[in-house]
């Protein structure tokens, strides 16, 4: 096509990279935002279009090329760019949103906000084109939470003609959240145990299911996958039919497949069933498995309990995790005692060191919910 | 394993086609990680002894 355009001389100079293209003076300074399109790799940096003009940038990840995305300025000389924003995001969000909102020209409303934000904690580049079509998805398929964090994944990763196959992965598969198979498939195993009188079944899924602290028994702390592929085997091949079982095959069924989905993007949702005395209780947890520079892997985790408002967040690296503890209407000073043997258990067991923080929101709620007791001393 | 699952899972409608997206992972997922069983571990049990000291309350 270039040998047709009237008065192209030369393509190749036209598009070299020339001096009088000052960096100095073009580009906005430091820390600000820049809407570019990459052209080329240019030995080990990169030819990047800004505002009609060409500069050589370097970069400090892989980024794709002849699409329309946001970066920042690192620094103006040598021109280095980064297109992970999750820090100027902790700083400034507000004016982040803003800033990347009219670099793409796209409207500055709510919606568009909450999206990019969920894009950068993705920590995903800021693509133009993937977040239009981002944007026209969501509008079809109502997502959030951990749902809304692989479709952002799948957008990225595939291209616009397997649009149809995610719309379809989500108005089937992904129609109920993760969140809520689990609950589920927690209580098809509960009605399970109360109508079903097999003794293989009833064994099975005492043994391998259901964690019992006084047993130890530590394989139903592990993915379920494998253990209800085999009970649904033999559910099948026994010719059982009743609802409940005709519910635990469903449940099981999506679980194991929504669990192979998110397992390609590193992330590992499960949930843990705990007997208590003559009851159960239902833990549910998420796993996001990343990796530093080094290979080696590091994970940032969240537990939630079903049923008492509890949960706790962190980030393992290496062998020390730091996180933080949210449970409502709890004595503070117990908490610290219990946390404190939750970290010489799990010190002398793994050798893994832990800092566990009561949020700032946990302590205002006991304390206000102490005084309201009258049990601060302190107070009264 | 792969056919059988997708079988009930097109039986149960929570499928529509066997796409590329399903069939590249499903063969990987029963793969178990130690950090997570460790983890899933410690912090269920400490979940519910918090839960058990509240009921005591």
């Amino acid at each position: 096509m270039k040998n047709t355009l009237k008065n192209m001389i030369d393509f190749e100079s036209l598009t070299r990279v020339r001096n009088s293209v000052n960096a100095e003076i073009f580009l906005p300074e430091k820390n600000n935002l820049v809407s570019l399109i990459p052209l080329e790799y240019f030995g080990h940096s990169v030819k990047v279009l800004i505002d009609g003009k060409i500069f050589v940038a370097e970069f400090d990840e892989k980024i794709p090329l002849k699409a329309e995305l946001v970066a920042f300025i690192v620094e103006k000389s040598p021109v280095t760019l980064s297109l992970n924003l999750t820090q100027l995001l902790s700083k400034n969000k507000n004016y982040l949103l803003e800033q990347i909102c009219e670099k793409l020209k796209i409207p500055n409303t709510d919606r568009n906000k909450d999206l990019l934000v969920k894009i950068i904690q993705e920590e995903k580049p800021i693509i133009k084109s993937k977040f239009l079509q981002l944007e026209i998805i969501t509008q079809k398929i109502k997502t959030k939470d951990l749902e809304l964090s692989l479709l952002i994944n799948l957008i990225w990763k595939y291209s616009e003609k397997d649009i149809p196959l995610i719309v379809d992965l989500y108005e089937n598969l992904f129609s109920i959240s993760f969140s809520s198979t689990c609950k589920y498939l927690f209580n098809s195993i509960k009605n399970l145990i109360l109508n079903q009188e097999d003794v293989y079944l009833l064994n099975e899924v005492n043994a391998n299911l259901i964690y019992d602290t006084k047993r130890e028994n530590t394989i139903a702390l592990q993915n379920k996958s494998e253990i209800l592929f085999n009970l649904i085997k033999y559910l099948n091949d026994g010719d059982y039919s009743s609802k409940e079982v005709d519910e635990f095959i469903k449940f099981s069924s999506i679980y194991i497949l929504q669990k192979s989905v998110f397992k390609d993007y590193d992330y590992y949702p499960d949930f843990v069933v705990i007997k208590r005395g003559n009851g159960f209780s239902f833990i549910k947890y998420n796993f996001k498995k990343l990796y530093l520079s080094n290979g080696m892997p590091s994970y940032k985790l969240e537990f939630e309990h079903g049923e008492i408002p509890a949960k706790i967040k962190g980030f393992l690296r290496n062998n020390f995790l730091i996180g933080s503890i949210d449970i409502e209407n709890y004595e503070n000073n117990l908490l610290l005692k219990e946390i404190d043997e939750l970290k010489n258990d799990i010190n002398k067991r793994w050798q893994i060191n832990m800092e566990l923080n009561i949020t700032e929101d946990q302590i205002y709620s006991a304390e206000k919910s102490f005084q309201k007791n009258g049990i601060n001393k302190l107070v009264s | 394993m792969i056919n059988l699952i997708i079988e009930f899972a097109g039986k149960y409608k929570v499928i529509k086609n066997k796409n590329v997206i399903l069939n590249s992972s499903l063969n990987e997922t029963i793969k178990e990680d130690k950090t997570i069983k460790i983890f899933a571990k410690e912090f269920s049990e400490f979940l519910i002894k918090l839960q058990n000291n509240l009921e005591r309350k």
